[in-house]
């Protein structure tokens, strides 16, 4: 058996059950010693298997592409199984979204937002909400309920910052 | 606060309790960075050392901080460092590389943020007890405040951007430390960690990440930080703890009543080993006074000293020792001082055996 790092033969085995699903991963001596397999060092088999979880999509891509942001390349996020700076997860979105999904079983956040984008969020749900309600009186031809809604859009579009969120993207 | 006065103050989150309580504490660490830096292990010392100013900068203004303690790491000593590593204020990371690295404590030492470890900013906080909701109300407030002040990298699609993908999402490690020495005992612990290692658990030593458990000390943690949110995830924990203190106090009442002479016989032999050696490893100490601590929960050992087994279990670690000793010991002179140190503090005991 090769090792999932380099092509020399795997004398290191190792299997981790995660969420019902068993991983497992070969290494040769000299890259468990790099990585710090057996040697009592901090490592976790997550971190492990970025190796191999990103070497799969990766393997047929021959670009070595590099992060406008930090200068950090693809193949330093396979060697090192760590991002070089935020940016890295924008510019790298379709290479990190298998690893994410490796390491977790999902690529979709569904926890805690900060405080301000939160507040932004709630108002363009209100905004569509709104859009929509105009939308359903006009059918019923109620202008009058459809100039008050109107209104009420007019005061949630000025609240709404003009500017796109540097996150959003 | 200096650093001396920080690390001479009690270490409330693992001392406020009884012996015979199983979870000794809650921990939650939430792991952010900052928009425009690149994270710390690819960043240049002049990147690190303007990210570390600001941070601290806003973290003085920081209500949590307010009376807080302000350090930059590279100013500290090794003995200094570990301290702090053996009191779990700060990562083993941190103890060992942290160049251009700060840290803020706050006045009740139970918040901390790292500064430029892994990620920009790791924040923690750790109470003593089973109480994660308690720990995430702190958590997510001192985060909120950040997120006032700072440009913190989100996105709405992966959640907290981190340097490492196994914390993206959430960012955050939430973990109880359990005192599970029943389980061991009655070799029932491998069946329950394989099992915890199922639902996507981590189970390991008290000293984070790659540590033995030593003094049959467990961290019961996540591994999961993206697709739930931080309310299932805790949810989670606190279902499997409870379950385990559950198992603990199970297996502890069939060691009495199957094996009542082996468990006094385990118990009075560590006792006796800590009475009368001369020297001891750190290990070992760890484990015998691990052994005495479940001896006064099952009230088979008497304790009336203020000096309690908690902290005991502190104070032999290598650089505690050291403090202890006030000066600079060699392993095999901390070993002498260590069976020597602990058996003053026996000796201070009115009472003892009971068993």
């Amino acid at each position: 058996m090769k090792c999932d790092k380099c092509e020399n033969p795997a004398s290191v085995h190792l299997t981790q059950v995660l969420n019902g699903n068993m991983q497992k991963l070969h290494l040769c001596e000299s890259c468990s010693q790099e990585m710090g397999v057996g040697q009592g060092a901090a490592f976790s088999m997550s971190d492990l298997l970025l190796g191999k979880g990103i070497a799969e999509p990766l393997s047929n891509v021959v670009s070595n592409r590099s992060c406008s942001s930090c200068g950090w390349s693809l193949r330093k996020i396979q060697k090192s199984g760590r991002l070089g700076c935020p940016d890295c997860y924008r510019n790298f979105s379709e290479e990190v979204q298998p690893i994410l999904q490796s390491i977790h079983q999902s690529t979709r956040h569904t926890g805690r937002r900060p405080k301000h984008l939160e507040h932004k969020l709630k108002l363009r749900d209100q905004i569509e909400t709104l859009q929509a309600g105009i939308a359903s009186v006009i059918e019923a031809e109620d202008y009058e309920t459809a100039a008050r809604l109107r209104d009420e859009l007019k005061v949630l579009t000025n609240q709404e910052s003009p500017k796109v969120d540097a996150h959003d993207d | 606060m200096t650093i001396d006065e920080l690390i001479e103050s009690p270490c409330t989150w693992f001392f406020d309790h009884d012996p015979s309580d199983i979870a000794i504490s809650s921990r939650i660490r939430l792991a952010r960075n900052l928009e425009g830096f690149p994270f710390p292990a690819h960043a240049s010392s002049e990147q690190k050392n303007s990210l570390k100013t600001h941070s601290l900068e806003v973290l003085k203004k920081n209500p949590h901080f307010k009376k807080g303690s302000f350090f930059e790491m590279d100013d500290l000593s090794p003995l200094q460092k570990t301290l702090l590593y053996e009191r779990s204020l700060i990562s083993k990371d941190l103890a060992e590389d942290c160049e251009e690295s700060g840290l803020a404590v706050s006045e009740d030492l139970r918040d901390v943020v790292m500064v430029n470890e892994e990620d920009h900013l790791r924040l923690q906080v750790m109470r003593s007890g089973f109480c994660l909701n308690e720990v995430w109300k702190e958590i997510s407030s001192i985060d909120d405040d950040l997120e006032a002040s700072m440009e913190v990298a989100f996105s709405e699609e992966v959640g907290y951007l981190t340097c490492c993908p196994t914390n993206t999402g959430t960012g955050m490690r939430a973990g109880v430390m359990l005192h599970l020495p029943g389980l061991v005992l009655m070799e029932e612990i491998r069946p329950v960690i394989r099992g915890l290692g199922k639902m996507g658990l981590a189970v390991r030593g008290s000293g984070g990440e790659g540590s033995d458990a030593d003094g049959f000390l467990y961290q019961i943690s996540n591994q999961i930080t993206l697709g739930k949110t931080e309310a299932e995830i805790l949810q989670e924990i606190q279902d499997v703890v409870n379950e385990m203190i559950l198992h603990e106090v199970n297996a502890r009442l069939r060691l009495e009543e199957s094996k009542p002479a082996w468990l006094r016989d385990r118990v009075g032999r560590a006792y006796g080993v800590l009475k009368n050696s001369r020297v001891l490893a750190s290990k070992e100490a760890l484990d015998l006074l691990a052994m005495v601590r479940l001896g006064l929960a099952l009230d088979l050992l008497e304790w009336d000293t203020s000096h309690q087994v908690e902290q005991l279990m502190v104070d032999v670690k290598p650089a505690h020792l050291q403090k202890c000793a006030g000066k600079k010991l060699s392993a095999d002179q901390r070993d002498i001082f260590r069976a020597e140190w602990v058996r003053s503090k026996l000796a201070e005991l009115k009472k003892g055996t009971k068993l």
